[in-house]
């Protein structure tokens, strides 16, 4: 007969009960009785492959609790990214100043002469501040060919922010012209 | 060339059970040299103890090299056991106590498979090794998860226990209660561990 036994061979006559040996697989996977002291038990536990199972699953639990449970991630500890904040920070504080710089710099070019109390008397010995004159932005003069007219004296429309006026390079008074579709712009 | 030998699926044929009773239960009937009456014995329960070695260790050539440290066990140690009665059951204690040592063994190796999870996904469990067939990661997450279902005073003296390796009076006198009642709660614990094991893995087991 082997070590193991199948469920339908009776146990030896001195042997225990699967019941009984139940209440004690605690004791052996506690490593608290050995087979020189309980000769009944073990004869039974190398017979019977129920109460193997049984002690071997008291077995796993006494390993699995000493093996550390790698299911539960371990907590790292916070790291920061030192130089990424100190170089954020730098870059922080070197924007805010480049803004207060440069709106300073915008407020001083903005600020208006004539918001200067004119007639407030300046400071003696400093000569009076000079009037200050509107200078109108002129756009460039477009100059236009009137279409017909003797080809060998054409005419062009200048026009201006004065109006429009057609001129004859080759003489005689200039005239308002009526309108442009009249011209076809030059190229020059 | 011959297949290599399953334990599991093909073990050896077992003797009469009468014949073995009477080798076993009296010992003259052994080689008087105790080193011949070891590997008599061996020869004799090899079938038994593989499938109690198999029990731990899955994988057939597992089962073979934890055999082999069974049969020195039993060679160097037969002397030890002073009741014949005993022999078999020291037998099968060797087997066990030489399976956990292998598993104890396999799982304080640096170098274990758990480095490599996507790869052994992706082969599915086959890829596990004969350690983590027995002591998978479901198992042990189910193993924390009855711990954590027990009651404070048996949780405690197991994890003494098994944890830190405290025996049961230095358990009693850490606790402040006899060695009687720390074997109790020690008994009580781990047959409700066990049971509740078996409760959460159910047919996984």
């Amino acid at each position: 007969m082997s070590l193991s036994r199948s469920p339908d061979q009776p146990h030896p006559p001195t042997a225990l009960t699967c019941e009984e040996v139940e209440g004690l697989l605690p004791l052996v996977a506690d490593d608290a009785v050995d087979p020189d002291g309980d000769p009944a038990l073990f004869a039974h536990l190398a017979h019977c492959t129920r109460c193997q199972d049984s002690l071997s699953r008291h077995d796993l639990v006494s390993l699995a609790l000493v093996r550390r449970p790698e299911t539960v991630p371990e907590k790292q500890p916070l790291r920061f990214p030192v130089r990424l904040l100190a170089a954020a920070g730098i870059a922080i504080v070197l924007g805010a100043a480049w803004l207060v710089v440069s709106r300073q710099a915008a407020e001083n070019r903005a600020e208006p002469i004539a918001s200067q109390p004119a007639t407030k008397n300046p400071p003696a010995g400093m000569p009076a501040p000079a009037a200050i004159v509107a200078v109108p932005v002129v756009d460039p003069p477009r100059v236009y060919r009137v279409r017909g007219g003797d080809p060998a004296r054409p005419l062009y429309l200048i026009v201006d922010d004065q109006g429009s006026t057609v001129v004859d390079p080759h003489g005689g008074d200039g005239r308002t012209a009526a309108g442009r579709g009249d011209a076809v712009p030059v190229r020059y | 060339m011959a297949e290599p030998h399953d334990p599991v699926r093909n073990p050896p044929p077992p003797a009469s059970p009468g014949a073995m009773e009477a080798i076993l239960a009296t010992p003259q009937t052994l080689p008087a040299d105790p080193r011949e009456a070891a590997a008599e014995l061996i020869r004799r329960e090899e079938g038994g103890l593989r499938r109690v070695i198999a029990r731990y260790v899955h994988d057939a050539s597992t089962v073979d090299d934890v055999f082999q440290e069974v049969s020195l066990k039993v060679l160097r140690r037969i002397d030890s056991v002073r009741d014949p009665l005993a022999i078999r059951g020291w037998l099968f204690q060797t087997a066990r106590n030489a399976s956990l040592d292998w598993l104890r063994r396999q799982d304080r190796r640096p170098d274990r498979s758990d480095a490599l999870p996507d790869t052994r996904a992706a082969v599915g469990d086959d890829a596990r090794s004969p350690c983590e067939q027995f002591l998978s990661r479901e198992r042990i997450t189910a193993v924390r998860r009855a711990l954590d279902e027990l009651p404070e005073s048996q949780r405690e003296a197991i994890l003494l226990r098994i944890e830190q390796g405290l025996d049961h009076a230095a358990i009693a006198q850490r606790l402040g209660i006899s060695r009687g009642a720390v074997e109790v709660r020690l008994c009580r614990g781990r047959a409700a561990l066990k049971d509740r094991l078996e409760a959460i893995l159910g047919g996984d087991l």
